[in-house]
């Protein structure tokens, strides 16, 4: 809009006779249309929540975001992979700009579930309505109101055993508040059935690094902070470079005169 | 400026606004997922044991064509297609076809005992991370991937396939592996 502005000032000015006026005019034109086109028309801010070892396949920038395995429970310096054909970028905190879009990563808090029978036992971990079935990594994409507080919510299911299990994130500073023996960030745990009734006792907080055996199932947390990928438009790059450099051009044209 | 030389002006700012405005018409975001969306893409592969407790990986098979099947013993979809897979894994695997089996978070003894039941016969991995299943974005079990001789996603398939399915997924490749 406000290149736009500019332009219709310049071609005024041009009007009257300033040499280099073409220039400066269509340099501040293009400036104008191409962050008016991605204003306007560009897509909306999306924030890509995967789990370590995820592959989601991209619409537009093209290519496939391949979010990293990690054993590192501080994952956050981790980037994340834009694979475009036989080439990949590495995306990380630092924006980076992709013809008409700007990608960077911000970090998210996780936990990874590992879960077992009393016999410690491993069982399959699904999650029917997260972004990967078979993902043991709880990403906390909804919030639930607890005591008046919001903390982050996930469920995951353990079918060989018939149970659903729901799971609240409270971060290092939430459990200080609880006066809890343990530090660092924990999960409350709530084990039930089919129908979803809580187990009786099935109901539990398992710090970071630890597990438990909750309503039948030994469940180990890790917590982890690791990258989330962000997608936002952003002027046409060539064509900004392209009106940067028509509208200096017109400019050093004009003052020369 | 001449008349002409103005709306030859115009004309090329209308035209460039117009492919800008295109060009930046929001598509971005994820598409649908699910284990056909990796078609074309190199197939990751992770390095798991298998049932002889010995390291293992789909790239080991690279130059082959892989048919990999993600299942877990309480799936049981993943149970009745077993059958047609070890079929499948005799009846090709001397025209380079490889049937590879691949256990979704369960315990070596449980997976063992399972592939026991049933006679199985071609090479399973233990994948207790479920490393394969998020990178191949299942979408349920049993989910079924081919990759072709050159390491990449051929085709994936959500859901139990029939006998004449997996023929079918895997002929083309097998006739011509340089597709």
């Amino acid at each position: 809009m406000l290149g736009a502005l500019i332009a219709a000032l310049f071609w005024r000015i041009g009007k009257r006779s300033a040499p280099g006026r073409l220039w400066i005019g269509l340099g501040a034109m293009l400036v104008g249309i191409a962050g008016f086109s991605a204003a306007l028309f560009g897509a909306d801010l999306q924030t890509l929540v995967r789990a370590p070892g995820e592959r989601v396949n991209l619409e537009e920038p093209q290519g496939i975001a391949a979010f990293p395995f990690t054993e590192d429970p501080a994952a956050a310096s981790l980037r994340v992979s834009l694979v475009r054909g036989s080439s990949s970028i590495d995306v990380g905190p630092s924006k980076r700009y992709l013809m008409q879009y700007v990608v960077w990563t911000v970090p998210r808090d996780m936990a990874e579930v590992s879960v077992g029978t009393a016999r410690d036992e491993h069982l399959t971990v699904t999650q029917p309505s997260g972004t990967a079935f078979l993902s043991p990594v709880l990403l906390f994409a909804q919030t639930a109101a607890i005591a008046g507080k919001e903390y982050p919510v996930d469920t995951f299911s353990v079918p060989a055993v018939r149970r659903q299990v729901k799971a609240v994130y409270f971060s290092a500073g939430d459990v200080a508040r609880l006066k809890t023996a343990s530090a660092g960030p924990a999960l409350l745990v709530a084990v039930e059935d089919d129908a979803g009734n809580v187990l009786p006792g099935a109901l539990r907080m398992i710090a970071t690094g630890s597990q438990a055996t909750v309503g039948g199932l030994t469940i180990h947390v890790r917590t982890l902070t690791y990258p989330a990928l962000v997608i936002a438009s952003a002027p046409l790059l060539p064509l900004l470079v392209l009106g940067i450099g028509a509208y200096a051009v017109g400019l050093v044209v004009w003052l020369r005169r | 400026m001449p008349k002409g030389g103005a709306a030859i002006f115009g004309a090329v700012l209308a035209a460039v606004a117009l492919v800008v405005v295109y060009l930046a018409i929001g598509r971005s975001g994820p598409r649908p997922g699910g284990p056909g969306s990796l078609v074309g893409a190199p197939a990751p592969s992770y390095t798991l044991m298998n049932l002889d407790a010995q390291p293992d990986a789909l790239d080991r098979y690279r130059g082959h064509v892989v048919l990999m099947n993600l299942w877990a013993s309480w799936c049981v979809p993943c149970r009745a297609e077993m059958p047609d897979l070890q079929r499948l894994y005799e009846k090709d695997r001397a025209k380079n076809l490889v049937v590879l089996g691949v256990n979704q978070g369960e315990s070596l003894e449980r997976a063992r005992s399972f592939a026991a039941s049933l006679g199985i016969g071609f090479p399973i991995l233990l994948d207790r991370n479920q490393q394969y299943g998020r990178a191949y974005t299942a979408l349920g079990l049993p989910t079924t991937i081919v990759v072709a001789p050159n390491g990449l996603v051929a085709k994936g398939f959500d859901g139990q396939l029939t006998f004449p399915e997996m023929e079918a997924a895997v002929a083309p490749l097998l006739a011509h592996p340089s597709q």
